[in-house]
């Protein structure tokens, strides 16, 4: 699996799941399991300049929205 | 749950002798790279966990309420602040348009923080001792 399909099947999981988080266990599981899928899925590759691009417009954009919650 | 926090304890420092092991060298600038390549796609589930506590409406009795105490909440966002700020400055570098000027370290640095500040606050939100 490449990495940017990793990402989407991230997305695609986080999408659906604010109604089944119930434990902070379950957010550093994520995490957890959000390091691992990427390292298996990068492997000895390279991400390519365009998948840092997306990703790094990604975080910025997310910050805005934590920063902007009250 | 100690056993959870020890193994996440466990993970972050394995974490950050890692990354340490590879920066540290000269002439490692490509491995470094790539650690902190996954370090940065992996930091943006972080973010969405964060951002999906610090919605949460519910106040089920089990839920850590991060966003709920003031002063938590304000320490994670200025961490995630700087941290996306880090990540920003880095990004030439990750993209091989800039030599590493110290940005790769300052970055993966950020993003620890970030996790620790998580870990902080469900231990102080938990209410046992930090």
């Amino acid at each position: 699996m490449s990495a940017a399909a990793v990402l989407a099947l991230l997305a695609e999981v986080i999408a659906n799941l604010p109604t089944a988080i119930t434990t902070g266990q379950q957010v550093i599981k994520l995490v957890n399991d959000g390091y691992r899928q990427l390292s298996d899925a990068l492997g000895d590759r390279e991400a390519t300049r365009e998948e840092i691009d997306v990703l790094v417009a990604k975080i910025v954009a997310n910050s805005a929205e934590i920063q902007a919650i009250e | 749950m100690r056993r959870i926090l020890n193994l996440g304890l466990i993970v972050s420092i394995v974490a950050c002798l890692t990354a340490c092991a590879l920066l540290a060298p000269f002439g490692a600038e490509d491995g470094a790279r790539r650690v902190a390549k996954v370090t940065l796609s992996a930091y943006e589930t972080t973010q969405q966990a964060i951002l999906i506590y610090g919605r949460l409406p519910d106040c089920a009795e089990r839920t850590p309420k991060i966003c709920k105490d003031k002063v938590v909440w304000a320490k994670l966002k200025v961490v995630e602040a700087t941290a996306t700020r880090a990540i920003s400055e880095a990004t030439p570098v990750l993209n091989g348009s800039r030599a590493d000027a110290g940005q790769l370290v300052a970055a993966l640095a950020a993003i620890e923080n970030v996790k620790t500040a998580v870990q902080e606050a469900r231990v102080k939100l938990e209410g046992r001792a930090p």
